[in-house]
């Protein structure tokens, strides 16, 4: 067993995780129902990397992700203490309601009997207003969630005097971070899911870095390198597209920006690969239409290219020569991070492109294709040059042959490497898995996809014409996918940008950026040796 | 006020306002907190947004968990905090002391009294409170072996005011042990050496001190055993799991075989240190009844698992880092980080070792140790909240004990410290004070009574009975207290009712601080950036007088050019506002207001083919000029900054100019019409094409702005044009005297126009302006619709580009050259 454990920090990183777990979810469903597509069966993804078997109080058995997501208490408990003309006014906070979807959860779980076939027809008209109220409705990471989560998962931090709703950058977290107890509670939900793995592959980290959870993921990593020496970090640092909305000042472009060089040298120090994911733009490709301003729809992409990228990570473990039918080439976090970080340029972040979904292998042709379809997820890059020493993991899952068909593992393997040997220029070193299962669309997807995108992700050649009502997860099955992490030179503005802010910013005597940055309680030498390590990138 | 010119979007609260503002908010929390002190206190129920509960009486949670939104019941309940944080109590005392201060003094200050002379007798009644409560403590003497009675005693005050009796009382014994410990004489207290475990079970009355630690996890192995006595433990912090080397050396191997013993040899080294580990286990256990026990801080892999339960070990993995350091303060021996050092002396002992399991989670004791020196109080309830508020009582009693070793002094509780206080006040040093101080001393004096006014309170009883009851008793010389039962007076010490000494100098410290402030503020001003977002709600006639400005933090007033415009529909209007240090005297040179002189030279494009040609003739010339004098002058300006600047310089360089103009205008209607500019060019001895009607041509070209006619305005830009296209022979004939003045505003009016036109090519766009606005100015980005706005106005034929002519028109416009028909041309427009 190398199991993985997850955490989450962060607003977006926990709506990129509840999509995450769902997607999960959805595998572990369609594994057990027979009327699912074989493939789902068979598929060598072992779900026990990701969840842990427990049992609750009462002694019912329970499976759950192996997962500490931490996030902003949603609602404090509101007493609101006003002094307008003597008289105080207590006022206790409304409580969200539940959506039509958790509600139908609950309902399910209630009575498991009512969803039997001959009501099926009832029940899609109904899955049809879920759909609608999610499309509509998302205001919390938990309000598409289908998981059970683990009681000790979910964190909430709190903090009297910070306010949450402004907490947009890295000095913001000081008080939470500061205080001795809350970072020690974070640290025990963590040690309780580390104690149970046997033998620990790496632990998976989400943080949104466009805030001050980036300064609390710092010490939340600083904490895991001190306490788990050896085992690899993955992080991956998403931010959601709003998050690069102009500034109305210049106060706050310095702010921002230091903010960016700060946190991407914090937590790149404790990590062992660091893949920044999250463009100003997500609605890149004609096949997607995403509205950026929904982090309903924009992290359900990258939670899609997460999944695609630990799909490696758990498959099924087999000798070095043979294949089994259904994947090949698994890779564990230490692997991973050794393939990718300590080759070539010694690079330890990556670039993450995505396909999705991927491209049918029918056209030998056309393979070529395959390079043009990947759209790169992280920003500030720059594919120019090519770069002689860079070093690629690739990855497709339930990649389609002609006419929708799931194609073999080893035509998918042939057909890649002819495709990539035909390359003009090629990476020094790449390594490619194979998986036969696709990503499942669960239920609480949101409708994303192009009308032209057939039931199994097929992309179909005509236009169709019923119209251009994007299509979601009740026309949708599945869809192949194909994801590559790239260590390569391509990222080289990316890291510039952020040592150069910094050393202008932040260096520069007596400046505005160096009284935000003592604001922040950084000294002079820290802020130094910051910019020292940003430059030996 | 000059706040209000200043930013006028400042909310500005002054002086009778502000205070009565604070004294409310400190009233309003003191409201909040009041019900909670004391033993008879009441309980607040805290509902959460996802339907969490919490009940509490700690002041401290409730200040934490409650949502303030008053900036003044912030600050209050920062210093409650704070209290807590250094001394462990107080909160609720604190908020309630700092309140009834505000109370009193608000009852001074509307009879008249100036703050001041409060804030002054507030300090002098301070330290002669310290000082009294130096000479009113009663000393515990702390030595070898403390008095365990006296610090159940001030335990039990404490937990009593946060528990109910019964669990209090249970609470009070295993406090004071853990306490006593942990406690190394000559040292410090380290309360994290009291390990505080909670577990879902049983009731609260189950709660209980365990001597010796308890850990969240149990052994990993099904063949371990989950009890064993006599144990020998081991605190290590060793890997005893597989883990690929950090060399990173590229290993080879070409069948299944050679991989088998690559990993075997890896393997090899855990194993290896496993069975050092067995060795001493032998070593230590040989033929008796003893056990022997690994707590690991790193993990333990299954393999390695294996072999130490075949060699019955009990071993655990991933403890705790502070358990580290507690289970060998507890057990004895040392922490081990590496199998060399494996010695018999580094191992700890415990009598019991056995394994609780509660459903999925695992507890495993460490008990009946030798000379425990860390221990562990272990909480149980039946449910979360039980948990939480048994937590909070017991870290408090904790302190509060503490407190006691530390200070080696206690108070007398039950309100009777604050009694003889404030006998002390009136009787001996209000007299000491001189003026209206007085009043101040008079005021702590009666605020200090809060605490046992409401201890009386919270109990049901009368207050004013209580008060005068104990008072009286204070006359006669006697420290009493109050009997929260009764409602007679007490001898506090008979009770057993004492409070930390610590705590009580706290409040007397930071109340009246934190009081003194909140009564010389004066005004409370509420003005930043966020200000400027939100103007929709906005502004009367006045604020758009004066201009939106920016104005940063609180009063300050950056000493150089804001250049604004407001975003309204109906007015639009540009301000150069040049506001200096001295933010008062700030001079405002707004001059031309109402777009409506300039934004409708729509029209032009409807304009025959011909003078379409001319113009475009006339634009490529001064283009062409543009470009060589591009070519041959250095680049003068670097920011827009310092074209701003630059303004008020050009109005007085063209002051003169007027005067000429008047010479042109024969007819002296205020415009020079085609006639007069005929005559005029004649004089500058321009031509500027061969055709005969070019002085028409240039009269056209000119006339900028819809009405006919070249105005004041219009002839600076013509003079302007002239310079550039003919030189400095121009200026001279216009002038002798004014020449040089001219020349150098021109040339700078002129390069100001090639700082804006990045691309040379004589005419500014939009993104060139966006561009230059705000590349050099490091301390302020301007919004993106005040540049367009600017831009927009300087174009006056609405094509999207800004020529020479435009600019200058506008430029001179804003410098504020006025045209003397100012006034009527409005009224015109209007």
């Amino acid at each position: 067993m190398r199991e993985v454990v997850t955490v989450q920090v962060g607003g977006f990183a926990n709506f990129v995780g509840s999509h995450f777990w769902n997607f999960q979810d959805e595998l572990l469903g369609l594994a057990d129902d027979p009327s699912a597509d074989p493939m789902f069966r068979n598929a060598a993804l072992d779900m026990d990397i990701l969840y842990r078997a427990g049992e609750t109080h009462q002694g019912v058995a329970t499976y759950c992700p192996r997962l500490v997501s931490v996030g902003s208490r949603g609602v404090n408990h509101a007493v609101t203490v006003f002094a307008g003309s003597g008289n105080v006014t207590k006022s206790v906070a409304k409580p969200h309601e539940r959506n039509l979807f958790l509600q139908s959860l609950s309902e399910e779980e209630q009575n498991p009997s009512s969803s039997n076939d001959q009501n099926t027809a009832k029940k899609n008209v109904e899955d049809k207003d879920l759909v609608e109220s999610l499309e509509n409705g998302v205001k919390f990471w938990t309000d598409y969630s289908k998981v059970q989560y683990h009681p000790q998962s979910l964190y909430e931090l709190y903090g009297s005097w910070t306010d949450f709703d402004r907490f947009d950058h890295y000095g913001t977290a000081r008080e939470v971070v500061s205080e001795w107890s809350q970072m020690e509670e974070m640290n025990e939900r963590l040690r309780f899911f580390v104690e149970e793995c046997d033998h620990i592959q790496g632990i998976q980290f989400i943080v949104d870095d466009s805030g001050g959870f980036s300064s609390v993921a710092a010490q939340y990593l600083e904490s895991i390198a001190d306490d788990y020496t050896n085992t690899p970090v993955l992080l991956y640092c998403v931010r959601n597209p709003l998050s690069y909305g102009s500034s109305r000042n210049q106060r706050e472009a310095i702010t921002r920006s230091l903010h960016d060089a700060v946190s991407f040298s914090k937590l790149s120090y404790y990590c062992n690969l660091m893949v920044p994911i999250g463009l100003p733009s997500l609605s890149y490709s004609p096949l997607l239409s995403v509205k950026d301003e929904k982090h309903f729809h924009s992290s359900a992409i990258c939670a899609a290219a997460i999944h695609s990228v630990s799909v490696p990570l758990r498959l099924q473990q087999v000798g070095p020569a043979s294949d089994s039918a259904h994947s090949s080439g698994n890779l564990d976090i230490g692997e991973l991070v050794h393939v990718l970080s300590d080759q070539g340029r010694q690079n330890m972040i990556t670039a993450l492109d995505v396909a999705m979904p991927a491209p049918s292998l029918a056209d030998r042709k056309d393979l070529s294709n395959i390079e043009r379809s990947l759209h790169c997820l992280t920003p500030e890059t720059n594919d120019e040059d090519e770069d002689p020493y860079a070093v690629e993991s690739l990855v497709v899952h339930g990649a389609l042959d002609a006419g929708g068909k799931r194609a073999s593992i080893s035509q998918v393997k042939d057909s890649i490497c002819s495709a990539f040997e035909g390359r003009a220029t090629k990476p020094k070193f790449s390594n490619l898995s194979v998986s036969s299962c696709p990503l499942p669309i669960p239920l609480p997807f949101p409708s994303i996809f192009s009308s032209s995108i057939g039931q199994q992700g097929e992309i179909l050649s005509s236009q169709h014409p019923e119209g251009t009502r994007p299509k979601g997860s009740l026309d949708i099955v599945s869809v192949p996918m194909l994801a590559r992490l790239r260590s390569s030179n391509a990222i080289v503005p990316f890291i510039e940008r952020r040592s150069a802010s910094l050393q202008r910013l932040g260096m520069a005597r007596g400046t505005l950026g160096s009284q935000i940055l003592r604001d922040w309680g950084f000294g002079k030498e820290e802020v130094e040796d910051m910019g020292e390590h940003l430059a030996k990138y | 006020m000059s706040l209000r010119v200043l930013n006028p979007n400042a909310e500005v609260l002054n002086k009778s306002a502000a205070l009565h503002m604070n004294i409310n908010a400190a009233k309003g929390l003191q409201d909040v907190v009041k019900t909670n002190l004391g033993p008879k206190g009441t309980i607040k129920m805290l509902v959460g947004g996802a339907g969490d509960l919490k009940l509490t009486k700690d002041g401290n949670t409730l200040l934490k968990e409650m949502q303030i939104q008053n900036p003044t019941a912030i600050m209050i309940a920062r210093t409650a905090v704070a209290q807590d944080d250094t001394s462990g109590d107080g909160t609720t005392s604190t908020v309630l002391f700092i309140g009834e201060l505000m109370k009193q003094s608000e009852r001074c200050i509307d009879e008249g009294t100036h703050p001041r002379f409060l804030v002054d007798g507030f300090d002098v009644a301070k330290r002669a409170v310290l000082e009294f409560l130096e000479k009113f403590k009663t000393p515990v003497v702390i030595g070898d072996e403390p008095d365990r009675d006296t610090l159940k005693m001030i335990a039990r005050t404490t937990l009593r005011t946060k528990l109910y009796e019964g669990l209090a009382d249970q609470l009070t014994d295993i406090v004071v042990n853990a306490v006593l410990c942990i406690r190394k004489p000559d040292e410090p207290i380290d309360l994290f050496m009291v390990e505080i475990m909670h577990m879902r079970h049983k009731f609260d009355v189950d709660t209980c001190l365990v001597e010796g630690l308890v850990l969240d996890h149990g052994s990993r192995h099904p063949d371990m055993k989950r009890r064993a006595e006599n144990c020998y433990i081991l605190t290590c912090n060793v890997s005893l799991e597989y883990e690929k080397s950090e060399i990173n050396a590229g290993f080879f191997y070409s069948n299944a075989e050679q991989r088998e013993k690559m990993v075997a040899a890896e393997r090899r080294q855990v194993d290896e240190r496993v069975k050092r580990i067995i060795e001493l286990k032998n070593k230590v256990c040989a033929g008796g009844d003893k056990n022997f026990v690994v707590i690991n801080q790193k993990g333990i892999d299954p393999p390695s698992l294996d072999l130490l339960a075949r060699a019955g070990i009990i071993a655990l993995r991933r403890a705790k880092r502070r358990n580290m350091e507690r289970l060998v303060l507890a057990c004895g021996g040392e922490a081990v980080n590496s199998v060399d050092d494996l010695t018999e002396d580094c191992l700890g002992w415990a009598g019991l070792v056995y394994e609780h399991v509660l459903g999925e989670e695992k507890y495993t004791f460490v008990e009946n140790v030798k000379n425990p020196r860390s221990c562990t109080i272990l909480i149980k309830g039946p449910n979360d909240h039980t948990i939480a508020q048994i937590k909070d009582a017991v870290r408090d009693g904790l302190r509060a004990v503490k407190n006691t070793v530390e200070d080696e002094a206690v108070v007398l509780g039950a309100g009777a410290f604050e009694v003889a206080a404030k006998k002390h006040l009136i009787d001996n040093v209000k007299k000491t004070v001189k003026g209206r101080a007085q009043l101040g001393v008079e005021a702590f004096a009666e605020a200090l009574l809060v605490i046992p006014k409401t201890l009386a309170e919270n109990s049901g009883l009368d207050t004013q009975d209580v008060i005068v009851s104990l008072q009286n008793e204070h006359d006669r010389g006697m420290v009493v207290g109050l009997n929260h039962h009764s409602g007679d007076p007490i001898d506090p010490q008979m009770e057993g009712i004492f409070d930390n000494y610590s705590v009580k100098r706290q409040i007397i410290n930071s109340g009246p601080i934190i009081a003194s402030q909140l009564l010389l503020v004066d005004e409370v001003i509420r003005a930043g950036c966020w200000a400027f977002a939100s103007d929709s709600a906005s502004p009367p006639a006045p604020a758009l007088q004066s201009g939106r400005r920016d104005c940063s933090q609180q009063k300050q007033i950056p000493s150089r050019l804001l250049l604004y415009v407001s975003a309204n529909d109906q007015v639009s209007s540009l301000h150069l506002a040049h506001a200096n240090s001295r933010g008062d005297t700030h001079r405002q040179l707004q001059l031309q207001r109402s777009t409506t002189a300039m934004g409708t030279v729509a029209s032009m494009c409807r304009e025959p083919m011909r003078r379409r040609r001319v113009e475009k003739d006339l634009d490529g010339k001064v283009a062409a000029a543009l470009r060589e004098r591009a070519r041959s002058r250095q680049r003068a300006f670097r920011s827009v900054n310092s074209i701003t600047m630059r303004l008020p310089r050009f109005k007085d360089g063209l002051r003169d100019v007027k005067d000429v103009f008047d010479g042109f205008d024969e007819d002296s209607d205020g415009t020079i019409d085609a006639e007069e500019l005929r005559r005029c060019l004649g004089k500058l001895e321009v031509r500027v094409s061969s055709s005969e009607q070019d002085a028409g041509d240039l009269h056209r070209y000119c006339d900028l702005d819809r009405r006919s006619g070249i105005q004041f305005q219009e002839f600076v830009v013509l003079l302007c044009l002239m310079y550039l296209l003919f030189g400095p022979d121009v200026t001279r004939r216009v002038s002798e005297f004014e020449s040089a003045k001219l020349n150098y505003v021109f040339d700078e009016l002129i390069d100001a126009f090639l700082f804006f036109d990045t691309d040379g090519d004589g005419q500014m766009r939009r993104k060139d302006v966006t561009q230059r606005m705000n590349e050099a100015s490091h301390q302020e980005r301007t919004p993106t619709h005040i540049t367009a706005q600017l831009f927009k106005e300087m174009d006056l034929n609405r094509n999207g580009k800004v020529n020479l002519k435009e600019f200058l028109y506008s430029m001179i416009r804003w410098a504020g050259i006025e045209t003397e028909d100012e006034g009527t041309d409005e009224e015109a427009s209007a």
